[in-house]
């Protein structure tokens, strides 16, 4: 399967515990070394540097979210690479006429999608704010991330928008996706997993499947991340990446105000979803 | 200026100097320190004209940025400036803002610049240089990953700036590889420089708008030229967290060097279309052997900044 295939997810969605999942599946028996994960980000700033051959460090935030897709023409993907983690919508970002990646570019996309109530404590964690804080980010349809004010941050700006309008764009995206919910993931880890690996051509018998689910299991990343760290933890939230990995978690996290908020702005998305009890 | 007859007289100032090459030039490149070496032509003619909105052959290496062939190249920064590389002697400039603003000096002493170097058979290694103890130590490694930071808190410590994200080194010099001076400037965002305890008054900015400056060390009539012996190269990384058993110097292997050079060349796109790969190979062996090359851990939030400059200082005097 040619182009580029994408791990799409709200940001704290189990993005990262998909890739941990491939990489197990990748790399056979025995333990996940966290901090070798496989699978470049969507908006590492080193591709575009390389891709554009000029800093973009040097560009103005308008002038990177033009480029981002034009990038990905100059530099066709790969016949066949590791899937590309992105929190990106499929939406155009302020500056760009297109969203993020070139649509002819796309192979295959998989779609993680998490009940934003459990979302919003794991998202006000990684980024140091507050429950209250969170929940308002996540009805914001211009919510941004990456962007570089006052430093440099290592991601160019991705328009990540509200929950509802992210899953929306990838949903009605018209590209070759195959939809995951985390729950699923969790519930259901075997056809749920193998679903993902076929989405992307990779095939697996089930053995090898279930043990790579053996080895990302959230304890297990949870205990490796507290020995050892892991390298992409959040500066708010140092070693603190991996969360209980449930679901329902959210009935003792939000006040029952919180979770109505949360259905006030998702309400028909999360109603599409399941996500309405 | 030149006007239309293409010829460029030396600036009030006189010409300048970048790299060891003379300059003359139609803008006015503040950053560069007066020539003071022979009476010799130019190497280098920076000239305002106009550039070809194609070149002959043009490869699009990415939506700004054609090359042929011959080695000639266009990077276009629209609304900033065009800029043509037309051979290793001469730069065309095209601004569309005011040709003193910083903006058009960010990209000439960028792309334009690695290319040039590239042309002249040079390696641009993307790495900030600094000279201590008469030797030249080079932090390497991606934008944000901290060389300028780096870099300005070691001109803080009593070294002298040497390069600034560019640095250019001549392989093949006798006794070893040495570093060519560029200009005594480094770019820093506000965030590095509050953390060296300064403020971003004053200063230029990067691009208009942005909060990216440029500061420039002491006069540039001050700034030495000759070139300087490379003792070391760092590749740096910033990290948000410590790891367990990751040591923060460490020193590598030929080969982990080797890999870990080659990922930090300079425009290096435009460099394999020109055929400089193998150049390119053997260049970073003959740094190899003669430098030591280390990898640098840092944390992203530059805690430990101290401990980590004493021990560049003493890897290099080592």
């Amino acid at each position: 399967m040619s182009g580029l295939h994408l791990i799409a997810s709200y940001p704290r969605s189990g993005n990262t515990w998909v890739r941990a999942l491939l990489t197990a599946l990748m790399r056979g028996d025995g333990p996940l070394d966290i901090n070798a994960l496989e699978g470049p980000i969507a908006s590492d700033r080193s591709f575009f540097d390389n891709a554009l051959e000029i800093e973009t460090s040097d560009l103005l935030p308008d002038e990177q979210r033009r480029l981002r897709p034009l990038a990905h023409r100059a530099v066709p993907p790969p016949g066949k690479s590791f899937p590309i983690k992105t929190h990106d919508a499929w939406l155009p970002a302020p500056g760009a006429a297109e969203p993020p990646f070139p649509r002819e570019a796309v192979g295959a996309v998989v779609l993680i999608i998490r009940d934003p109530r459990d979302v919003a404590p794991s998202f006000a964690t990684y980024y140091g704010v507050t429950l209250d804080e969170a929940i308002a980010w996540m009805a914001r349809p211009e919510l941004s991330i990456g962007n570089s004010t006052q430093g440099l941050r290592p991601q160019l700006p991705q328009l990540v928008s509200s929950w509802s309008a992210h899953t929306a764009s990838w949903l009605d995206s018209g590209l070759n996706l195959t939809r995951v919910r985390y729950e699923d993931l969790l519930a259901d880890p075997l056809p749920t997993f193998a679903a993902i690996a076929r989405a992307f051509g990779q095939s697996a018998p089930a053995d090898l499947l279930a043990s790579a689910i053996d080895a990302s299991r959230f304890d297990r990343l949870q205990a490796a991340e507290s020995s050892e760290g892991f390298r992409e933890s959040s500066p708010e939230a140092p070693n603190r990446f991996f969360g209980a990995g449930t679901a329902g978690g959210w009935r003792q996290r939000l006040t029952a105000a919180q979770a109505s908020r949360i259905l006030r702005d998702h309400g028909p998305m999360m109603r599409d979803l399941g996500y309405d009890d | 200026m030149s006007g239309e007859s293409g010829r460029v007289t030396a600036g009030p100032g006189g010409d300048l100097f970048l790299c060891g090459w003379r300059v003359r030039s139609d803008l006015v490149l503040p950053e560069l320190a007066p020539w003071n070496g022979d009476e010799q032509e130019p190497d280098l003619t920076i000239r305002i004209g106009a550039v070809p909105a194609r070149l002959d052959g043009a490869l699009d290496v990415s939506p700004l940025l054609q090359v042929t062939s011959q080695r000639q190249a266009r990077l276009s920064i629209d609304g900033v400036a065009s800029y043509w590389l037309r051979s290793s002697h001469e730069i065309v400039v095209d601004p569309q803002m005011a040709a003193d603003s910083p903006d058009i000096r960010t990209f000439l002493f960028g792309t334009v610049l690695g290319l040039l170097v590239h042309r002249r058979g040079l390696m641009p290694l993307h790495a900030s240089c600094i000279r201590i103890g008469g030797k030249g130590v080079a932090i390497s490694g991606m934008s944000g990953a901290g060389k300028s930071t780096l870099a300005a808190a070691l001109t803080r410590r009593g070294h002298a700036l040497v390069s600034d994200d560019i640095c250019v080194i001549d392989t093949g010099a006798v006794g070893g590889p040495v570093v060519w001076p560029a200009f005594p400037r480094v770019k820093l965002w506000q965030d590095s420089l509050e953390a060296m305890g300064m403020g971003s008054d004053g200063l230029e900015a990067n691009r208009f708008g942005q909060r990216k400056y440029y500061l420039r060390f002491a006069g540039a009539a001050d700034f030495q030229t000759a070139p300087v012996p490379l003792k070391a190269v760092h590749l740096l990384r910033a990290q948000n967290v410590a790891l367990s058993g990751q040591a923060d110097i460490q020193k590598l292997s030929p080969m982990a060097a080797v890999a870990g050079l080659n990922d930090q060349i300079y425009r290096k796109r435009t460099a394999a279309i020109w055929g400089r790969e193998g150049e390119l190979f053997k260049a970073i062996g003959q740094i190899v052997s003669a430098a030591d090359v280390y990898r640098l851990t840092r944390r992203s939030d530059f805690s430990q900044l101290d401990s980590l400059l004493r021990s560049i200082e003493d890897d290099a005097v080592s």
